[in-house]
């Protein structure tokens, strides 16, 4: 009896000890800041400082040299026209892609919001496909647009559509678009859990105090609804624009940037130059200039649209 | 615009069951008329009131306006201005734009429209509002803000759902009569929900009293104040509220009962005696006002166990027997708490209620 109680006791104490220490403010501050400035650090700033700093070196892959060359990257880069090629291309297919997600995922968003019967189900099934690689993705439909074989286009002549069978990622003028429209089928998703959680927290009166003034579906769309999800939109749009300025995977298993560099957009671009150039110092320059394209975008989106401004709900 | 409402019954499925919020009421509300529901929380008068505004789908029943069959049509279509019990601001729009958005709607040009909000907002004392959002506003100022929004729909009929609880007393009193003023210049018949019955009775031209889910009794003010039909509206009409004592027929003749109360016999003066028959079970009711105090005289016994003081008027609470009553007296009184006491009933103006269905029998004769 004695012992258990001096064992329990000193357990507790024990226990008691740790907390007390756990609770010290700065021991707390550590434990909750480190793990995550740690990860930043290694993750983030080491690759992000190391790549800016190797943009000013002629590196040879192989020997692993690094040589002192100043800005003579950049200026081989923004003297190129391919550099700005990609860099347009990039500029389309993040546009492109922004569009598309926002303009299908906030209609696939409003359609859920509705109640109906299985709405549980119906946003279940729209919200799978976010769960697939997007490496898989790309082989998918690789397949259903296949030019000899693919779905789409057995489907496409059955119904009269096209002609004959088209290589969507085989011809220069359709590969841009048949790239973006499969990046957007996944990442439009993205848009509908945003907007669709907004959408939720509307709250119904607000609808219904409109209906008594007399508002038509239409107008309680335009002055409830719309003004409702600026917010979002603001965010999802940046972070978007931003993710599929950088995307590389969808682009590398659908079309490599080809045909003829048809969709190599920036990302691609640097990795041709990286790894089929071997002129690793080029390559990180083109990261450094993506960098700073994005970082200058960003801040001037956020000068532009002032979300402090428009992000104002309950 | 007239309102008739019959047999309107709503039902509302939960995981635990359906739940009836209204149970076959009927009503009819005339032009012009201010009409009010007052009752318990919970009792079915916001959802009475969004039938009507077709934000609820009735279970059953009709709903007629000018004698036309509303079911179907939507809420936006009928034009009636509602003032929701949660108030409903737009936040993401100024005040002066929550405001005029019945006008929006409607396509007046901008200016006309703030013109509009800037008079409703005049007549609700918050001018200096209109440029502000409703996050920072306070209660009461978001329930005026509400109101000027009814007040430049210019509807067929208004709906209030509790417009003033969040307002203090001085200002409640000051927008009542705003209210009352925007109603009886416009003409439109008001439906107005309150629970509290000293608003409903100081506004309204008529009122229902509603209870779980039914109405007990509807009527002019002095109707239910003078002639309720039951014990409930008795209970729940009048402040203070009217006493209530349990007893037995002993005799009853001519414009004479005699009611047993605890084993003393009160003699009340009725109009009808015929009503009541020797070994009945009834409720006495009687209001604070029409009992009296005497240290020495009375029908019944009891103690002072609080004194307080209500306007101009002081109320005593009595324990006794009998079980509690409250009594009003003159606020020069010379009574203490704690005293033991006799009281009398006034005995020609009391409310005869038989206990078993509280429905009224009788009533004396100047109640
Ligand atoms: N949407 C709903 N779903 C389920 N039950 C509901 C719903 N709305 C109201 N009820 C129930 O119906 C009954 C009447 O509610 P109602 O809101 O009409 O009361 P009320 O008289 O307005 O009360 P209060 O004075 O508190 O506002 C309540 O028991 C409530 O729980
Ligand atoms: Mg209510």
């Amino acid at each position: 009896m004695s012992t258990i109680n001096k064992h329990g006791s000193r357990a507790r104490e024990l226990r008691d000890e740790a907390f007390e220490f756990l609770s010290k403010k700065k021991v707390l501050a550590a434990l909750t800041i480190l793990p995550p400035m740690l990860l930043f650090t290694f993750v983030n700033l080491v690759p992000i400082v190391g790549v800016i700093g190797a943009s000013f070196f002629s590196i040879n892959a192989f020997s692993n040299e690094w040589q002192w060359i100043g800005v003579a990257n950049f200026e081989t880069l923004l003297s190129s026209d391919s550099f700005y090629d990609a860099l347009s291309r990039s500029v389309v297919y993040a546009g492109g892609s922004v569009v598309i997600q926002v303009v299908f995922g906030t209609t696939l968003a409003l359609l859920l919001n509705r109640s109906f019967k299985f709405v549980n189900i119906a946003r279940t099934f729209a919200i799978l496909p976010y769960l697939i690689p997007n490496a898989v993705i790309g082989f998918m439909a690789l397949w259903m647009l296949n030019s000899q074989w693919g779905i789409v286009n057995q489907l496409a002549v059955q119904i009269g559509l096209i002609q004959g069978y088209v290589s969507f990622f085989g011809s220069q003028e359709s590969a841009m678009l048949a790239a973006i429209l499969t990046s957007s089928w996944k990442d439009s998703i993205f848009v509908t859990v945003m907007v669709l959680a907004r959408l939720q927290a509307i709250p119904e009166s607000f609808y219904e105090a409109a209906k008594m003034s007399g508002a038509t579906a239409y107008q309680r769309f335009r002055d409830i609804t719309l003004p409702n999800l600026k917010g979002v939109f603001f965010i999802v749009l940046l972070l978007r624009a931003v993710w599929m300025f950088n995307t590389f995977d969808y682009i590398w298993v659908l079309t490599q940037g080809g045909p003829r560099g048809a969709t190599t957009t920036a990302p691609i671009y640097a990795y041709n130059v990286a790894f089929g150039t071997s002129r690793l110092g080029i390559a990180a320059a083109v990261s450094t200039v993506l960098f700073l394209v994005l970082l200058v975008a960003a801040v001037l989106y956020f000068r532009i649209f002032e979300p402090s401004e428009e992000v104002r709900a309950e | 615009m007239t309102i008739e409402v019959s047999s309107l019954r709503k039902e509302f499925s939960s995981p635990s069951g359906t739940i009836t919020a209204v149970d076959g009421i009927d009503f009819s509300i005339d032009e012009g008329d201010f009409f009010t529901f007052v009752g318990p929380s919970g009792c079915g008068k916001t959802t009475t009131l969004r039938c009507i505004a077709g934000l609820e789908t009735p279970t059953s029943g009709s709903i007629r306006f000018d004698g036309e069959d509303m079911t179907g049509k939507p809420a936006h279509k009928r034009n009636l201005a509602m003032m929701f019990q949660n108030i409903a601001l737009y936040p993401h729009m100024k005040v002066k734009e929550n405001i005029s958005y019945p006008l929006k709607v409607r396509n007046v040009p901008k200016q006309e429209r703030y013109e509009n909000a800037e008079e409703a907002a005049d007549i609700m004392q918050i001018r200096e509002l209109l440029e502000k959002y409703p996050g920072e506003l306070s209660g009461g100022q978001q329930q005026r803000a509400a109101l000027a929004r009814t007040i430049v729909h210019e509807p067929e009929a208004f709906l209030m759902d509790e417009p003033l609880s969040d307002l203090d007393a001085k200002l409640k009193v000051e927008i009542r009569k705003e209210i009352q003023r925007v109603h009886d210049r416009v003409e439109k018949p008001t439906i107005y929900v309150t629970h509290d019955q000293e608003e409903a009775m100081t506004m309204s031209d008529r009122i229902a009293v509603f209870n779980d889910g039914g109405i007990e009794q509807i009527g002019t003010p002095d109707e239910l104040y003078q002639r309720p039909t039951n014990r409930f509206v008795a209970n729940f009409i009048g402040n203070p509220s009217m006493n209530f004592f349990d007893g037995t027929v002993d005799r009853a003749s001519g414009e004479t009962v005699v009611v047993s109360v605890d084993g003393r016999d009160v003699e009340l003066r009725v109009v009808d005696s015929t009503a009541v028959g020797v070994g009945d079970e009834v409720t006495v009711g009687v209001r604070p006002e029409d009992v009296r105090l005497d240290r020495n005289d009375g029908d019944l016994e009891g103690e002072i166990t609080l004194i307080e003081r209500i306007g101009k008027q002081m109320l005593a609470t009595i324990e006794g027997p009998q079980g509690e009553v409250r009594v009003t007296l003159p606020a020069d009184n010379a009574y203490e708490k704690g005293e033991v006491i006799r009281l009398s009933i006034e005995t020609r103006a009391t409310h005869l209620f038989d206990s078993g269905s509280n429905d009224v029998v009788t009533r004396g004769p100047d109640v």
